[in-house]
């Protein structure tokens, strides 16, 4: 949903940036930092949402980059986590027939 | 796909270089073309070297695709999510389980174990609903490590401290079927001291 809005609004990686004032070298992004950062961008957005968007971008420490968070709001579909997944799913496919 | 894997694995660590694992994947997936796996590599986690590991890689590919691919490790997760949750050790809950049944819940001379076609019933009502009694007993057969027809709280702490181990759910849990060590004739010694003539012996 997040995507559909910035692909339709045209916004930058900047804009998202700016919304959940976030800079790229910040640090990695722990569940509440994850929350506050989220709840800056869209307050209306559930905490159930909020909690299913950091399950599936975490990595192995259990914290979001910002550069992860960013390149799957804004970047190209390949570089989403939808992808990934869809790549795991085929490889799956292929090993497992 | 393990032994490419490994082939490339040449310090024998269970990593893999981006390059390796591109090469890998170029052999065994057909479907996707060679930029699309490129692009996906790019993003999948390394460490510090640039490596990846590859049995987490293969854990990611199942756990994504097929949440079911190893049902007995599935068991074993929610039993150790159905503890936490209702904040009860497992020898607090084999305690209450016994004190529920009629039949013996003795598996040695001071340890509680629930006969494991109970436990499998145990498993069929609270934990995990959706699977045939049958097929439970078959995991209640598996938890039940030492194989003495008794699951204890070893056998559950067991299983549970091992779910980060792959080895030990392979193919899903087969090795877990039979015992080698293990029988259902337990021998307790009965004496807590040792004869003097045993002492002798194994000072000797």
């Amino acid at each position: 949903m997040i995507r559909e809005t910035v692909n339709e609004n045209q916004l930058t990686q900047d804009d998202i940036l700016f919304q959940m004032k976030l800079r790229v070298w910040d640090d990695a992004l722990d569940k509440p930092a994850f929350f506050k950062a989220m709840r800056n961008l869209d307050p209306s957005i559930s905490d159930v949402q909020i909690r299913a968007i950091f399950a599936s971008l975490k990595n192995d420490s259990d914290v979001v980059p910002v550069c992860d968070l960013i390149r799957n709001f804004t970047g190209l579909p390949y570089e989403t986590v939808d992808y990934r997944n869809d790549v795991y799913k085929k490889v799956y496919a292929e090993i497992y027939p | 796909m393990i032994a490419l894997l490994q082939e490339y694995d040449d310090s024998n660590v269970g990593l893999i270089t981006s390059k390796g694992l591109l090469n890998v994947l170029s052999k065994v997936i057909k479907k996707l073309s060679t930029t699309e796996l490129e692009r996906f590599v790019r993003f999948l986690e390394k460490d510090k070297l640039g490596r990846i590991n590859y049995m987490d890689f293969l854990g990611k590919v199942c756990k994504v695709s097929n949440k079911n691919h190893n049902p007995f490790k599935s068991v074993v997760s929610r039993l150790s999510y159905f503890l936490t949750q209702n904040k009860i050790s497992s020898g607090a809950l084999l305690k209450r389980l016994a004190s529920a049944s009629s039949a013996s819940t003795s598996a040695a001379p001071g340890i509680t174990g629930i006969p494991t076609n109970l436990f499998a019933e145990f498993l069929k009502q609270k934990v995990e609903k959706k699977r045939s009694l049958d097929e439970l007993m078959g995991y209640s057969n598996m938890i039940d490590i030492d194989k003495d027809g008794f699951v204890t709280e070893a056998d559950i702490e067991t299983c549970i401290k091992n779910l980060p181990n792959m080895a030990f759910f392979r193919n899903g849990g087969a090795a877990l079927t039979q015992s080698t060590f293990n029988s259902c004739n337990k021998i307790f010694p009965k004496q807590s001291r040792l004869t003097k003539e045993k002492a002798l012996a194994v000072c000797k």
